[in-house]
């Protein structure tokens, strides 16, 4: 026992930074970058035809604003960066440039991520940790608003001023720890501009797309860990 | 090869004097480019080539832009420099004089600012576009300002208020730079009112020591002919480095060879029997030193003086040569032996050779030549000692020394026990080695002037530290032209930027656009017409009718005759530091002045854009950085490239692992003499580990090869050798250059070591083997020398980031300063702040981010994040209780999420805790005791009997480190690199934490720190 806060704690934390994914994959979906597009209200739209056409993109490249709000801290937390996605690859990649430079791309069945403060880039394959794989398509889901990618473990409905909410069904593990996510659409109500997560504890995630671009090729550099210091 | 060398022994001895010739013309040939080189001292030739660092000091010389020359007069009170105000501009003038000295800044404004206001006005239709002048309005306007209190000379000097907005830049300039004055002085005066400085701008490159030198001297001269009574003036030139760095290095060599000559003569007298041939042994080297320091200068390349002053070393080194063939040449059968032991000879040099010339792989030019002038010496001088030596010796013989048998120490066991011990020993002392690449320790002259420059700092500097982008045209337009697009893009990613940045665009336009707006002013406006007007509308507001005329002469001179070249003299003093030519006549550069922390910014710029970041906190550790990496790949170079050259040379991976023993011993014993000095191991003891491998690698194969020969003379050879490179070694030891003393210091202990497991271990080991594969000497130690490795490849548990150095505390600092360490009596003040943190864990780094804040209640909370977004844990507690945590759900950590929390609540109330006091520290029992530059305090803590240990640096306050001690052991230990200055609050930056009782490591970097407790 007397070796184990150490080990434990190192383990939690490289372990955390996949399982955070998941749920930054939520705030994602939830929260999201400042609209560039008038947002719309969808109270009165058909919710089943709304699901249909969400989401309807091979690739996106997205700056991103994550704010987090912390309900013991007065000032929230900020997170710049950018975001691309390739969803007939399974690929996924999160890079952010402040604070700090961080990397994490899933692609070719491995989470891999880097940061410039370690220079250091860890992989880890989907074998060795098979629930990788569950939460990379969870990721991707929230990240592109998949809505319906989704509907197995959250109830989807039409929110206030132009949302879609989604709520974790109660048996599934994300119901513990979130209370709903919100997503904002653009003007087209087929992409997401804004995801907002509220979780159990109180505390707000926003995730706020700026400057999208919907199925272009985004180049192979991007797709790298380990990015220029 | 055998046969080759058979062939140049027999030619230097059947002809002598032939050979003797035509070694001393190749070697004059060599060594003639010496009358043409050029030499240098610049200290910065040692960062690694195309490096951030390497390219921030480049602009830092050549750019012009930080150009420190400057005279800096101290006065006793603020009267007395007042009134030696005329005679300090007599001296400016006469300084204008002294040639390299292109302009005197002695005024931030100008006396006469009437005057400079009025002739202002010709640059109106440059610097603005045409928009209508209402003549009526301007003379209204200028009557309401002197009704109103306004001086009537500056109001009609400048009616339309276009050059006191222009003015205005210049506070802009005062800010955005943090350089404060003196209130209402025109001087540049400081605003205690005793210091005064000249600014002088010089087309002396700082790195131009000869130039520099006549600089100084000049200066000197005139200050030396105007003496100013209670006045002190001290010359603060960018030059005195290189200066300093030459003349130091110059007393070296000076030195060095005194100290040659005092130490190898007696030692080749005494061992060889006062044979007086003996002494040709380190004319050889010597002799091929300077020719190799000529071949040095072919490239075109400045010589590095502390390269050239390293030849004390070579000599010390390749003396071994001529000991060896002189041992030899006194044995029966001279010559036969002579050429069966010279591929031994020629693998040995060609060894250490090999090891020096990767240095030319590394990226740093001083290193590369120092390899490069090192390699060819030690193979040359072989070469040169078996040509001529034989010949000289072959005459007459000395008395043949008694052979020396190697001993092998009875019982063989105890020596391998005996040096594995103190390997491990060695390995146990090198866990606590610091590594130090902060390249500014070897800068001769930085402790003699950083007292200057960091009193100019203090005195005009103030504020937060501020940052430079130097951009970089092909010309000053082009410069200005890539500053203003720098300028948009900063601010375009962060408006705030607009309230802090400044730009020698917002003093004046480019070239098009002054052309534009001169065109729009030629266009649309009727000179007469308008000047009729003001005359008309002075008179109708009652002033003279042609008291407008002087601004009018200046506006018509602006519009007929313009100078789209000329700038206002009043902006020269600001625009001719920020907008420079650079030194090396490449192009110009503009200096774009913004908060340090914005630096980051000007990433992703426009490629055409070439700008390079300076930032006087970033530079150091960017050195260290740089450094780290450049100076890791000799050492690891060496060992292996000793390795493969022996292994070529046995063909036999147990006799290889053999010949390294030598090295190991000496690279360990160095680190742990190092270790247990508590010096840290820097570049020059890095070089000599690196001389070490080459050298003792030597040791490791004669000592097999004789044991594979029987050679009874090869314990007296590498005797001689250790004993005369120890000697090459003391040479630069007492070097007042701190890179070639340190070079020095760390060969001694090296060069012992590697004699001692060469002379007394190796033997014991050859001979075990011989009698058994499993020998019982060779298993002990190899048992002990495998830890031994460990560090090696762990690395060092060296500190992240470096300090500056401090002076040693004087006697009369020291009770000053004692009083100050006390632990404060207030409580600790709330604080908050986001961040960083890198954890590592052995091999192990995942950086995170943090948010932390701790109330009036002494609660402190903790929240961390993965860079991804998600929360990873977040806890709140006092120093006596956690209160409430939260981690997310994990499956390692379940169940001992508690203990966790426990863990990193104490670790963060160890970090923040006792920077002011908590209720751990019994305050009134602390003892401070002052230690070189250092005042340790130590004072019980907690109640387990332990003790808090707090270092300060002299004047450096607050703490730069505390450690936990308790049990003979340190349970963790917390340094502080940087504090942020805030709103008058004074709070660490960065921090390296150690918990040694878990064997992990924080380092926290604080991004941003709030007024409060809310985070």
């Amino acid at each position: 026992m007397t070796f184990w806060p150490a080990v434990r704690i190192l383990t939690a934390v490289l372990l955390s930074v996949c399982a955070s994914f998941a749920f930054a994959g939520e705030d994602a979906a939830q929260t999201g970058p400042k609209p560039q597009e008038a947002e719309v209200k969808v109270s009165e739209l058909d919710t089943a035809e709304l699901l249909a056409n969400i989401a309807n993109f091979k690739t996106l490249r997205t700056k991103f604003v994550q704010t987090k709000h912390l309900k013991a801290f007065k000032k929230p937390m900020v997170l710049n960066g950018e975001l691309c996605l390739d969803r007939p690859g399974k690929r996924f990649a999160w890079h952010v440039e402040k604070p700090l430079k961080y990397s994490c791309v899933i692609a070719n069945g491995k989470l891999t991520q880097w940061d410039a403060d370690s220079d250091k880039t860890v992989s880890v394959p989907f074998s060795k940790y098979p629930m990788l794989e569950m939460l990379s398509d969870a990721m991707t889901a929230f990240a592109s608003g998949d809505v319906k990618a989704l509907e197995k473990d959250f109830e989807a409905a039409a929110g206030k001023d132009g949302t879609v909410v989604l709520k974790p069904r109660s048996e599934h593990f994300a119901a513990s720890l979130i209370t709903e996510v919100e997503l904002t659409l653009d003007e087209s109500k087929t992409k997401i501009v804004k995801v907002r997560a509220s979780e159990k504890n109180g505390d707000v995630t926003e995730l706020v797309y700026t400057d999208s671009v919907f199925d272009s090729d985004i180049p192979d550099a991007l797709w790298q860990a380990k990015q220029k210091k | 090869m055998k046969s080759l060398l058979r062939r140049v022994i027999l030619f230097g001895l059947r002809r002598p004097v032939l050979a003797a010739v035509l070694s001393l013309l190749a070697l004059a040939l060599a060594a003639l480019p010496l009358l043409t080189a050029s030499f240098s001292a610049d200290i910065t030739r040692m960062l690694p080539s195309g490096s951030e660092s390497e390219r921030a000091c480049a602009v830092l010389l050549n750019s012009g832009l930080f150009n420190q020359s400057a005279v800096l007069f101290t006065a006793d009170t603020e009267e007395r420099l007042d009134a030696a105000s005329s005679e300090i501009d007599t001296i400016a003038n006469k300084i204008t004089s002294v040639p390299g000295v292109t302009r005197v800044d002695n005024r931030f404004l100008p006396d006469d600012l009437p005057a400079t206001l009025a002739s202002f006005q010709e640059w109106i239709p440059q610097f603005q576009p045409f928009s209508g002048l209402d003549a009526a309005g301007i003379v209204s306007a200028a009557k309401r300002k002197i009704l109103l209190g306004g001086f009537a000379s500056l109001v009609l000097a400048d009616p339309t208020g276009f050059a006191a907005s222009k003015l205005a830049v210049l506070e802009q300039f005062r800010s955005a730079s943090s350089f404060h004055l003196k209130d209402g002085e025109t001087a540049i005066v400081a605003p205690d009112g005793l210091h005064r400085l000249l600014l002088l701008e010089t087309d002396v490159s700082a790195a131009d020591t000869a130039g520099g030198r006549k600089l100084m001297d000049d200066l000197e001269a005139i200050l030396a002919a105007h003496p100013l009574s209670g006045i002190r003036a001290e010359l603060l030139l960018a030059h005195a480095h290189s200066i300093e760095n030459e003349r130091v290095i110059k007393s070296d060599v000076k030195l060095a060879c005194i100290l040659s000559v005092l130490f190898f003569v007696p030692a080749i007298l005494l061992l060889f029997r006062r044979d007086l041939r003996a002494l040709a042994i380190p004319v050889f080297p010597a002799a091929v030193s300077l020719a190799a320091a000529g071949l040095l200068a072919i490239p075109g390349e400045p010589v590095l003086l502390f390269v050239t002053a390293t030849g004390g070393l070579v000599i010390g080194l390749a003396v071994d040569y001529g000991v060896h063939v002189y041992m030899t040449m006194q044995t029966p059968c001279p010559v036969r032996r002579l050429v069966r032991i010279a591929p031994s000879l020629l693998t040995g040099a060609a060894t250490s050779s090999a090891v020096f010339l990767l240095f030319a792989l590394t990226p740093i030019p001083g290193v590369r030549q120092f390899g490069v002038f090192i390699g060819i010496s030690l193979l040359a001088s072989l070469l040169l000692t078996l040509l001529l030596f034989p010949s000289i010796l072959i005459r007459t013989k000395a008395p043949l020394p008694k052979p020396h048998q190697l001993k092998t120490f009875s019982p063989k066991l105890a020596c391998g026990i005996c040096f594995g011990l103190m390997a491990l020993f060695a390995v146990l002392a090198i866990l606590r080695l610091n590594i130090r690449t902060d390249l500014r320790q070897f800068d001769a002259a930085q402790e003699k002037l950083s007292e200057t420059a960091d009193a100019v700092e203090r005195l005009f500097l103030d504020g937060p530290a501020q940052g430079v982008l130097a951009v970089h045209g092909t010309d000053a337009d082009t410069a200005l032209q890539h500053a203003e697009s720098v300028c948009a893009s900063l601010t375009g990613k962060d408006p705030e930027l607009a309230e802090s940045i400044f730009s020698p665009t917002f003093l004046i336009p480019t070239k098009a656009e002054r052309e534009a707006n001169l065109t729009s002013w030629r266009a649309s406006f009727n000179f007469d017409a308008f000047a009729k007007s003001l005359r008309a509308a002075a008179e109708d507001e009652g002033f003279e009718p042609d008291a407008f005329d002087p601004f009018l002469a200046s506006l018509q001179r602006g519009i007929e005759a313009p100078d789209l070249n000329a700038n206002p003299d009043v902006f020269a003093p600001v625009l001719n530091r920020v907008l420079r030519p650079a030194a090396d006549g490449n192009g110009w550069y503009a200096a774009v002045f913004l908060p340090e922390s914005a630096l980051s910014l000007a990433e992703g710029l426009p490629p055409e854009i070439e700008t390079v970041p300076i930032s006087r906190a970033d530079i150091p550790a960017q050195i260290v950085s740089d450094m780290k990496s450049a100076a890791t790949l000799p050492v690891v170079l060496a060992i292996f490239s000793v390795f493969a050259i022996a292994f070529l040379f046995f063909r036999s991976v147990r006799d290889s692992l053999c010949a390294m023993i030598p090295v190991a011993m000496a690279l360990l014993t160095v680190c742990a003499v190092y270790a247990l000095l508590g010096k840290p191991l820097n570049l020059a003891a890095e070089i000599s580990l690196v001389l070490l491998s080459g050298l003792a690698i030597d040791y490791g194969v004669f000592v097999n090869g004789s044991e594979r020969s029987a050679n009874p003379y090869v314990f007296r050879a590498i005797s001689a050798s250790a004993l005369t490179t120890a000697a090459g070694g003391l040479t630069i030891a007492f070097a007042g250059h701190p890179l070639l003393h340190e070079a020095g210091f760390a060969l001694i202990p090296g060069v012992l070591a590697a004699w001692g497991a060469a002379a007394l271990l190796l033997p014991s080991i050859r001979r075990g083997f011989v009698k058994r594969v499993s020998s019982a000497p060779l298993k002990s130690f190899l048992l002990a020398l495998i830890p031994a490795f460990l560090p090696f490849t762990t690395a060092c548990h060296s500190l992240p980031y470096e300090y500056d150095p401090v002076p040693p505390l004087t006697e009369t600092e020291w009770p000053l300063y004692r009083d100050k360490v006390q632990p404060p009596a207030e409580p600790m003040k709330p604080f908050a702040f986001q961040g960083k943190v890198t954890f590592e864990y052995k091999f192990f780094k995942q950086a995170t981010l943090c948010a932390v804040s701790y109330d009036e209640s002494g609660e402190l909370r903790v929240a961390a994040f993965s860079p991804s977004g998600g929360k990873i844990f977040e806890l709140s507690g006092t120093a006596d209780a956690l209160a409430d945590f939260w981690f997310m759900p994990i499956d390692v950590l379940d169940g001992h999420e508690k203990e966790a929390a426990g863990f990193i609540l104490a670790d963060f109330f160890h970090i923040f805790g006792s920077l002011a006091p908590w209720r751990g520290v019994k305050t009134g029992a602390t003892e401070n005791v002052k230690d070189d530059s250092k005042i340790i305090r130590r004072e019980p803590f907690g109640d387990d009997g332990g003790e808090l240990v707090s270092v300060f640096w002299g004047s450096k306050l607050p703490v730069m480190g505390k450690y936990y001690f308790k049990n003979e052991t340190i349970d963790w230990q917390s340094w502080y690199f940087r504090y942020i200055v805030k709103d008058a609050v004074i709070f660490p930056e960065i921090i390296v934490y150690d918990n040694y009782k878990h064997g992990y490591r924080l380092i926290l970097t604080v991004s941003d720190l709030f007024e409060d407790s809310e985070s």
